[in-house]
């Protein structure tokens, strides 16, 4: 059966919020746990750009721009 | 009495504000590495803690932890875990932002487990007493066991009471050692840090543990002492990644109580002005539109604003011409030396300085605002197209100014293929030194009409060169992108600070510093280049030079000349016999396909140097034997300038190619040992100035054929 309620960020529209659970990327994780971006922490998708560029979130406060790819790494709950 | 010195070290994460607590600290004093020579990667500052105690201040770059993904933070690692390094610091500042403090403690409590002395100044952002956070700082102090400063970057405020700090921290005889380290590692970790401790007679646990990580990188370790720690991890089976996500969160989970305590934060955080701001500059579709505005109004600005300027520097030079020659005696060999060789020739460089200094005003703003990150976003997914970074964009409207700084700007990026990439094309962007080399040379190219009703045809053409650069700094990215292969990881994760008003003070040193540099440095070489060429230009070999001189006496007397014409002629017949003449000569052949005579040949020569050494040379010789220093006069000079059939040398053809040349071609001796530089090797540097050299010869060959 599939799994709806697992989603990462890229699955946020504009303007909505969820909170991390998780990182998908060994590689990633020390990286994203360093700028403050931890389990637990609130995201909010401030703006898109276009062709699946890069997303601008607003994760605890602080704005933060990740790839798509990078972005599609961070399992929310 | 000679103060004795200590090295202290200003450290903190990216966009936290430390360089305006180092502009305050040391106001001027400041030092920055010598683009050409050594390598120095920071910034080195002075200033007074008491009468008897100077504190050398070292501005490390921004970093968020001790584990390193670009250049720029390696440095940082590299200082601190090695004790015996120059540029270990006694006592570290270390600036945190009160808005964001857990994330700021990671790498303070990583540099206070090292043992160094740290005191840390919390900077109140504007913003963050209007979020209603209220702090308790000794609360923190209390419980990190480190005296914590609150200082205001913008004011200085705080500054005084943190220097009596130092004075006091200086006087005690050693870091509190017993302090406990904030993360404390399990037994199979100590086992390994235990056994580097031993073997390698390190004191520190946690610098052993650094060290584990990052052996293989670290330069100041020998081939043996690699080799022993290599041994050591893969005995114990050491999984750097794991390891240092556990030490990151356990490092989380020690502090972020503390932090807790230390601030009351405010229920709910309303959306802020950054981000209503945001909203439109970083608007999918508007937000590039925005961003081509405002740089089309900098382009607008360094040609309206210098106006005023730049006539004032000019006349200032014919002044100084005319005093000299006024003041020394006529018919001595320096009076032409200094009068048409040295003035002549730096007047023509100096006369830049308004437009350089307003390109670099606008760019440090840009970036002082806190605007230059949005860009970054905005562009990151169209420069991965061209096998870039979105971070290459800085580098590349950098490079508008000065290729010097923006290859150095290319530090930030991680991937070395982008990184490489953006290096290599990053002086294909029109800089600041093929202004004045554009500005006198577009006036015989094109004539000065308006099209369609208001758009000026040279200003037209001046924008088009530019596009041209930046069009051609794709196509060779795109090229190389798919020359270049890599396994490397592409990183964005990029932080976008608050905005915020600028801070005059920084932006005004920011300046100071580039102005200074291209004053001294460009000074440097126009002056030998100008002394070289007017010896050159003014001696020839045996008697050629007073047979020349005779049979333009014979000449001008048959034409019956007048006394201006004939000394016009004299100085003409003169120069063709000269040694530059000779070498003029010499070259001209391989240039003649381009539309070039021997005279733009020693132009081209002596503009390998550097670009805006071109119009000055051009001055050097066409002034010798004639009055005149300032660009208009020059540009009279050259359009009189003929063949020897009567055609005009500067026709637009020839003028035409000549600016495609510049644009293409690697006339920048600095660039080119900066690149060195930064790709540890002359296969670069090479590279880039074999294809621009071919870019520029083709281009402008093509450009004859069709304009002629």
């Amino acid at each position: 059966m599939v799994n709806n309620d697992i989603k990462n960020i890229t699955d946020l529209k504009i303007g909505q919020e969820g909170v991390i659970k998780a990182f998908s990327s060994e590689y990633l994780t020390p990286k994203m746990l360093e700028m403050g971006i931890l389990p637990g922490s609130k995201v909010k998708v401030v703006n898109k750009t276009l062709f699946n560029g890069p997303l601008y979130l607003n994760i605890q406060g602080q704005n933060i721009a990740l790839r798509h790819s990078e972005a599609k790494k961070i399992i929310l709950r | 009495m000679s103060k004795q010195e200590v090295t202290i070290g200003l450290l903190g994460n990216p966009n936290v504000g430390k360089s305006s607590i180092f502009n305050q600290l040391t106001g001027l004093r400041q030092k920055v590495g010598n683009y050409a020579g050594v390598t120095v990667d920071k910034k080195i500052g002075f200033f007074s803690i008491s009468e008897d105690t100077k504190a050398k201040v070292i501005d490390f770059p921004g970093t968020y932890s001790l584990y390193p993904t670009s250049m720029d933070e390696r440095v940082v690692l590299n200082t601190f875990t090695n004790p015996n390094s120059p540029n270990y610091p006694e006592v570290v500042l270390y600036v945190a932002e009160a808005g964001n403090l857990e994330r700021h403690l990671l790498l303070l409590s990583q540099i206070r487990d090292l043992g160094v002395k740290v005191m840390l100044l919390v900077t109140m952002h504007d913003l963050g007493h209007k979020k209603g956070e209220v702090y308790h700082l000794n609360e923190l102090e209390k419980s990190l066991e480190i005296p914590v400063y609150q200082v205001n970057g913008r004011t200085g405020e705080g500054l005084d009471a943190v220097k009596d700090g130092l004075s006091t921290m200086l006087s005690q005889a050693s870091a509190p050692a017993n302090h406990q380290h904030l993360y404390h590692p399990n037994q199979e970790v100590k086992a390994i840090t235990e056994a580097i401790q031993t073997d390698l007679q390190v004191h520190n646990a946690y610098q052993a543990l650094l060290l584990a990580h990052h052996y293989e990188q670290l330069p100041f370790l020998s081939a043996a002492e690699k080799e022993r720690i290599a041994t050591i991890s893969k005995e114990h089976t050491f999984q750097s990644i794991k390891l240092q996500v556990d030490e990151t969160m356990a490092r989380y989970n020690e502090f972020t109580p503390l932090v807790q305590k230390a601030v009351s934060k405010p229920q709910e955080v309303p959306g802020s002005t950054t981000e209503k701001i945001d909203r439109i500059l970083t608007h999918p579709i508007l937000g590039p539109f925005i961003f081509f505005a405002i740089l089309a109004f900098v382009f607008q600005a360094i040609f309206t604003w210098s106006e005023v300027p730049m006539t004032l520097i000019e006349e200032a030079f014919n002044g100084m011409g005319e005093l000299v020659r006024s003041i020394l005696p006529a018919e001595a060999w320096y009076t032409s030396l200094i009068a048409d060789g040295i003035i002549a020739g730096l007047g023509g460089v100096l006369v830049f300085i308004p437009q350089i200094a307003i390109l670099f005003f606008l760019i440090s703003l840009l970036e002082e605002v806190g605007y230059m990150s949005r860009a970054v976003y905005l562009f990151d997914s169209i420069m991965q197209k061209f096998g870039m970074n979105g971070r290459s964009i800085v580098a590349l409207i950098s490079g508008g100014a000065c290729a010097i700084p923006a290859v150095m700007a290319t530090r930030t990026i991680t991937n070395w293929k982008e990184r490489l990439i953006t290096i290599m094309v990053t002086p294909l962007i029109s800089c600041s030194a093929r202004i004045p080399v554009y500005a006198i040379l577009i006036a015989f190219a094109v004539p000065s009409v308006t099209v369609a009703g208001f758009i000026n045809l040279q200003a037209l053409t001046f924008i088009g060169l530019y596009v041209l650069g930046a069009v051609s700094a794709l196509i060779i990215a795109f090229l190389m992108k798919l020359v270049f292969k890599t396994q490397e990881q592409s990183l964005l994760m990029l932080e976008l600070p608050d905005y915020k008003a600028p801070h005059w003070k920084n932006i005004f040193t920011n300046v100071y510093e580039k102005v200074l540099t291209f004053v001294t440095e460009a000074g440097q070489v126009i002056i030998v280049v100008s002394m070289v060429l007017w010896a050159l230009a003014s001696y020839g070999p045996g008697n050629s030079m007073e047979q020349a001189e005779q049979t333009a006496v014979a000449e001008a007397q048959a034409q019956q000349l007048d006394e201006t014409a004939t000394a016009d002629l004299i100085a003409a017949k003169q120069i063709e016999v000269s040694y530059a003449g000779m070498i003029g000569h010499a070259i001209e052949p391989v240039i003649q396909p381009l539309g070039f005579d021997w005279k733009i040949g020693i132009a081209l020569i002596s503009s390998f140097a550097a670009r805006e050494v071109f119009v000055g040379t051009m001055a050097t010789i066409y002034s010798i034997g004639s009055a005149g220093e300032d660009e208009d006069t020059l540009r009279e000079r050259m359009d009189k300038e003929v063949t020897a059939e009567g055609n005009k040398v500067f026709t637009p053809a020839t003028s035409f190619s000549l600016l495609i040349f510049y644009v293409f071609a690697m006339q920048c001796m600095a660039t080119l040992a900066v690149v060195k530089r930064e790709t540890k090797s002359w296969k670069w540097p090479v590279i880039q100035m074999a294809y621009m050299g071919a870019l520029a010869y083709v281009g402008s060959w093509i450009t004859y054929l069709i304009m002629s």
